[in-house]
């Protein structure tokens, strides 16, 4: 190094500076680390980090199912309510459930009792309830909507039902309303003791009629002539 | 016929030294720039590409480099004054006993001044450093030219020089 030239003296601290400026050297055993570090990598790898989101991913898409299906179920219609309306005063009888409008019922009787229902033991048509607001209701479970628009349209027509009521579709028209179901075991005790006479009998109980009726006395009746005309 | 993993392991056996040599002309810090040397190597476990790599050392240089990069810290701006005159005058009245320190105050003195230095100089300086890498390499991993690399490393020398004439002229460093 020349003291008296600067830019010798420049450029040979700058070569000295720069041999020495990469010159460190890692501590002893830096492969041995770095292979340790890759088994322990090949033996536990690292979850990549779309694989975090998977399970988070599933557990949304399970609750926005789940809660399609909540509002899905939610707006279902209802178990009916069915109610006669007063043009509803015939019922098909007893039959098989596939009795649907227009169907001839011959020689069909209703078993029904203490309702509006008429019996009839002519061939007649069996008939759609037509879901109406009324005092009177029913549920009537199982009753689910299918019944083509147009049938239910022919059945409102034929009884005379306001278009603007709302009308339930039936996929299975009851040939019977309410639904016959078996003596009760109180009914059918009701029924043995009705029988053997234990019960007083349903007929009532009238008085003759000498008893009932009041004494009437009948007077005649007489009419008296006009006396100022058979003066006059 | 050798296993991927032991692809890998002589790889890491082979150019471990050199990867780390990269991290460190940029991080300056021992235990960083291992930490980058085995990041380095656990990427190039992952990618699982070591088999289709024809220059392996570039290769790597490149994934350290870039790695290293994002560690480095915005600490190095730092003012140049009072460590650039102990410097040169610790190297101007240099002795046998102050060997050690001489050469540790003057890298840390070229360290300042290559940090103020425009980035793309400073880069292609940083990895002329690094013993074993000539142009050609320094050019793949920082995808210029070895053209463009030899002109930047005389820019970034000619500055270095500039700024040290400066200040000897102003009467320091004699």
């Amino acid at each position: 190094m020349d003291p008296d030239n600067p830019g010798r003296k420049i450029d040979a601290w700058l070569d000295d500076a720069l041999a020495r400026y990469s010159g460190a050297e890692p501590r002893a055993g830096i492969e041995n680390r770095v292979l340790a570090a890759l088994r322990a990598e090949e033996r536990n790898p690292r979850r990549r980090r779309w694989m975090v989101w998977v399970p988070a991913a599933a557990a949304t898409a399970a609750t926005v199912i789940v809660t399609m299906v909540a509002v899905y179920s939610s707006r279902q219609p209802s178990p009916r309510v069915l109610v006669p309306s007063p043009i509803e005063s015939k019922r098909a009888p007893a039959g098989p459930p596939e009795a649907t409008v227009g169907e001839r019922q011959p020689g069909a009787t209703a078993a029904g009792a203490g309702d509006a229902m008429v019996n009839s033991s002519a061939p007649r048509e069996s008939r759609t309830v037509v879901q109406a607001p009324g005092p009177e209701t029913a549920m009537r479970p199982g009753a689910s909507a299918g019944e083509p628009p147009s049938a239910i349209a022919r059945a409102r027509i034929a009884h005379g039902v306001s278009a603007a009521l709302p009308v339930a579709p039936l996929q299975h028209s009851p040939s019977v309303f309410p639904v016959p179901a078996p003596l009760s075991e109180q009914e059918r005790l009701a029924i043995a003791a009705f029988r053997c006479g234990l019960l007083p009998s349903a007929k009532p109980q009238i008085p003759p009629g000498d008893e009932l009726l009041p004494q009437v006395e009948i007077q005649e009746i007489r009419i008296e002539p006009l006396k100022d005309l058979e003066q006059s | 016929m050798r296993t991927p993993a032991t692809d890998v392991e002589s790889v890491v056996r082979e150019h471990a030294r050199f990867v780390f040599k990269v991290a460190y002309s940029i991080l300056r810090n021992v235990e960083d720039a291992e930490d980058v040397v085995q990041e380095t190597f656990l990427r190039v476990h992952r990618s699982g590409e070591l088999p289709n790599v024809r220059e392996v050392r570039p290769w790597l240089a490149r994934i350290a480099w870039r790695v290293a990069l994002d560690r480095v810290h915005p600490r190095q701006e730092i003012a140049l004054g009072p460590l650039m005159e102990a410097g040169f005058q610790a190297h101007a009245k240099e002795t046998g006993a102050e060997q050690l320190l001489v050469e540790q105050e003057q890298v840390e003195l070229l360290h300042r001044l290559i940090v103020i230095l425009p980035e793309e100089l400073r880069h292609a300086l940083v990895l002329s450093t690094v013993e074993e890498m000539n142009s050609v390499e320094i050019g793949r991993v920082l995808g210029i030219s070895e053209i463009t690399v030899r002109t930047r490393l005389f820019r970034a020398r000619q500055m270095l020089k500039e700024k040290l004439a400066a200040w000897m002229e102003g009467g320091h460093g004699s």
